[in-house]
């Protein structure tokens, strides 16, 4: 070490560089990510076999949340109805649908049995809103599985997913519009609840 | 003075016949010469595989303007739909536009979901969020493929 002060500067510098790039990533990046992180995480509790404890799930749920926008997600599912909820209703409503929807997806994902997932491309429909388009394999099938996603604060979130061509957020969307057609939001809020706590 | 009023006759007939055979060219060409009673949205999908200019767009089934144009967006590899939508209907900035097949094998058309929670969109403007149409044959195609797999 004969320039220490040289060598501690570059390596501030790559430390920068690299943070910086984790922050400024692409959406196909940000979504490999996470999915990559998700899937070690639940690979290495089967091991152990620990998939069902706290730590695990808590582990599992802070990576959910950090790749879910589900106060967007929420808000596209309800469309005009959103504007119709206070405060109070709107809080309840993502936190009920984040936990049944969460919940599902990492049901789907603890079943993951090394199957193949191919990241394609990523497609901009504006500069903070994007497309990662990937396909998974599994028993010699194959599913597209497109993620959308929106930038926000400099960070890209899903907001809405679609398998083989259907969408969750227009799915649900036409599901919860038929619902207040005839209901009110609190029954609808009263039936999320017993979905949840099934 | 006789002869005067029957080549009148007949050249008013003549205007008469040629007005109308432009009124039909114009409808029938689904040309707007005059006020355009409709504005223009455009949508991005990955294809639009079997949508034709004039398909139908429609929100809960009913009829409110045509696809008027295709072009590419080639720094994203992605079709573009320019979709006209009667003056009335209003559409929002959270609505969704998805690729639909009327019946099993029938045309295709654009539904569109309006939303409501955000902005209206004006003349030109993208609905963003689109769904891409299945490939029913490439579907059918899996499922025979999927079944022939699993059976073994």
């Amino acid at each position: 070490m004969r320039y220490p002060l040289r060598n501690s500067l570059l390596l501030g510098f790559l430390f920068l560089f690299t943070a910086h790039s984790a922050f400024a990533q692409s959406p196909l990046e940000r979504v490999r990510e996470k999915v990559d992180a998700i899937i070690t995480i639940v690979i290495e509790a089967k091991k152990k076999q620990t998939l069902e404890n706290t730590a695990t799930r808590e582990k599992l749920w802070s990576q959910v949340d950090t790749i879910f926008d589900f106060n967007t997600l929420s808000q596209k599912s309800l469309s005009r109805n959103w504007l119709a909820m206070n405060d109070e209703e709107k809080d309840q409503f993502v936190g009920l649908f984040r936990k049944l929807l969460g919940r599902s997806y990492l049901k789907k994902i603890e079943s993951y049995d090394n199957e193949n997932i191919q990241y394609h491309r990523e497609v901009f429909f504006t500069p903070e809103n994007a497309e990662v388009l990937t396909t998974i394999e599994s028993k010699g099938q194959q599913y597209d599985l497109n993620y959308r996603l929106l930038k926000k604060e400099g960070e890209w979130r899903i907001y809405d997913v679609s398998i083989e061509g259907v969408s969750l957020v227009s799915n649900y969307r036409a599901q919860f519009n038929g619902f207040l057609r005839k209901g009110t939001i609190q029954e609808l809020l009263g039936s999320l609840k017993t979905k949840v706590e099934e | 003075m006789k002869k005067n009023i029957h080549e009148s006759v007949a050249g008013f007939f003549v205007l008469i016949g040629i007005i109308l055979i432009s009124y039909m060219s114009i409808k029938l060409g689904h040309l707007d010469l005059f006020i355009s009673d409709s504005y223009l949205l455009y949508a991005k999908f990955q294809t639009v595989n079997g949508l034709r200019v004039g398909n139908p767009i429609e929100m809960h089934g009913i009829t409110i303007g045509e696809v008027s144009s295709f072009s590419l967006d080639q720094e994203n590899q992605m079709a573009v739909a320019g979709l006209k939508i009667d003056k009335e209907i209003t559409i929002f900035a959270d609505a969704i536009a998805g690729i639909k097949t009327a019946g099993l094998i029938g045309d295709r058309f654009v539904s569109i979901d309006p939303g409501g929670a955000e902005k209206q969109l004006a003349n030109g403007e993208y609905i963003i969020d689109t769904v891409s149409p299945v490939d029913l044959g490439e579907l059918i195609g899996k499922f025979a493929f999927g079944s022939i797999k699993e059976n073994k």
